[in-house]
């Protein structure tokens, strides 16, 4: 039986009619045509379906479409606003941290959250929490390096804002 | 397929109310990790799906009582016990394995009621509170019950919870002083896959002998087990290499491992060997 969905999804107030089986990644991808997540282990390990569901980042392939009424959704497609793109896009790019780019939304969106939780993560710190986020081209190295710039310019933004 | 009704209760009595049908077709969800795979691979498909995502403030906490015992609520994420400050005073071994449990995006919604509830055998979590002596709460409209987890198991993927019950508690006792733990897990496919074999291993030691052990094996066995008659030799003796080795053979023994593609039967019952000695060559040193 389907069911009606209100949620905000990179900022903007929708709606959509869920059925149970739905995930939130295909709700997305198909009602939506949001590209950036993709499915392809199906299991919740690889990373690249990663989607923020009211600032925690999850699987979309294992998350029911139907729970996500009232939550705000961000995917990668929002991360950029009209000052332009997130200073963890900004570091990838530096640091060219991806080969064909099929993991890099995925990559980014956790990023984004372990910066939020660690402002300063150590490389150890790193590697435990993007463990669940592959890249096949093992971009690993340069995907390291960008975080660790990601999150200077971070910090450099907050000192800004505080000054 | 298709059929499904999605609900949302915003209390637990009326969870309980939609439970007391008794219908086996009904399915609980907190995070819907474990229950979104299974419906994918069209293994289940569940009339009714009663998501909890409304019942956090009655269900997710972590607390200690007077008596020192720690209290978790079942839609207690196992990143909120990851992190959680008394959790790592009271529970450190949790804490350290849940660091190694899936990862962050399935820690940030998995609650811990939801990895008991799916009875399954390769769960981090079972073995370590099993030894620990936890215990759970099981709520339905006719009352409440409490179990111990050696006694909620009861097959592959099967539990004690009745169709008209659900989880709500946890309840790990107050450790006695100068308990020590470990868990270790090993994995013979890729290294995010789900164990081969987990052993947790819990005992006392005084003056240098063991007392008072805990040894639970899981992930070979159909259900986490626990090993007493490794406990009978370890118990009252030093915890020595003769000890331990003894301790080991007779994990070797008495392990009842299931055949898949993560091992044969012979190949599972030398990994619990292996890892039985390896924890309790871990404590001894401790």
């Amino acid at each position: 039986m389907k069911k009606q969905v209100n949620f905000i999804l990179n900022g903007k107030s929708v709606s959509a009619e869920v059925a149970p089986h739905e995930t939130l990644l295909d709700l997305l991808r198909n009602d939506f045509g949001l590209g950036g997540a993709k499915e392809t282990c199906g299991l919740g390990l690889c990373g690249v379906c990663t989607i923020i569901v009211s600032g925690v980042p999850v699987s979309g392939c294992l998350h029911f479409a139907s729970s996500i009424d009232g939550e705000e959704i961000l995917t990668i497609e929002g991360m950029e606003t009209e000052e332009g793109l997130h200073p963890v896009q900004e570091a990838f790019l530096n640091n060219k941290a991806f080969q064909c780019g099929y993991c890099t939304p995925g990559m980014i969106l956790m990023a984004k959250k372990l910066l939020e939780e660690n402002a300063n993560p150590s490389v150890e710190e790193i590697k435990d929490y993007m463990a669940g986020n592959i890249c096949r081209c093992a971009s690993y190295g340069q995907i390291i390096e960008a975080i660790n710039e990601a999150s200077k310019l971070l910090q450099q933004e907050k000192a800004g804002l505080n000054a | 397929m298709g059929d499904t009704l999605w609900l949302e209760p915003e209390k637990l009595s009326e969870v309980k109310d939609i439970l007391s049908s008794g219908d086996p077709e009904i399915r609980v969800v907190s995070g819907g990790t474990a229950l979104s795979l299974i419906m994918k691979q069209g293994m289940f498909d569940p009339n009714k799906i009663v998501s909890l995502k409304k019942l956090q403030s009655e269900l997710r906490y972590i607390t200690s009582d007077k008596a020192g015992n720690v209290r978790i609520g079942s839609m207690t994420t196992l990143r909120d016990l990851e992190v959680d400050a008394l959790i790592k005073e009271k529970a450190p071994v949790l804490s350290e394995a849940l660091t190694h449990v899936a990862n962050p995006r399935i820690r940030y919604v998995a609650s811990i009621g939801g990895n008991l509830s799916h009875g399954d055998a390769h769960l981090d979590m079972p073995p370590i509170l099993m030894a620990m002596g936890a215990e759970v709460k099981i709520e339905s409209a006719k009352g409440d019950r409490w179990l111990d987890l050696k006694e909620f198991f009861k097959g592959y993927y099967e539990t004690a919870i009745e169709p008209d019950e659900i989880l709500t508690e946890i309840m790990i006792p107050k450790q006695a002083e100068g308990i020590v733990g470990t868990y270790i897990k090993y994995t013979t496919l890729s290294n995010d896959d789900w164990p081969t074999v987990g052993v947790a291993a819990f005992l006392k030691k005084t003056d240098g002998i063991a007392g008072d052990s805990r040894i639970v094996i899981s992930a070979a066995t159909d259900i986490p087990t626990q090993l007493f008659d490794v406990q009978h030799i370890i118990d009252g003796n030093q915890l020595d290499k003769t000890t331990i080795q003894k301790a080991a053979e007779k994990a070797f023994e008495v392990a009842e491992p299931l055949e898949d593609l993560r091992g044969s039967v012979w190949y599972k019952k030398e990994m619990v060997k292996v890892h039985v000695r390896k924890a309790l060559e871990q404590l001894a040193k401790e």
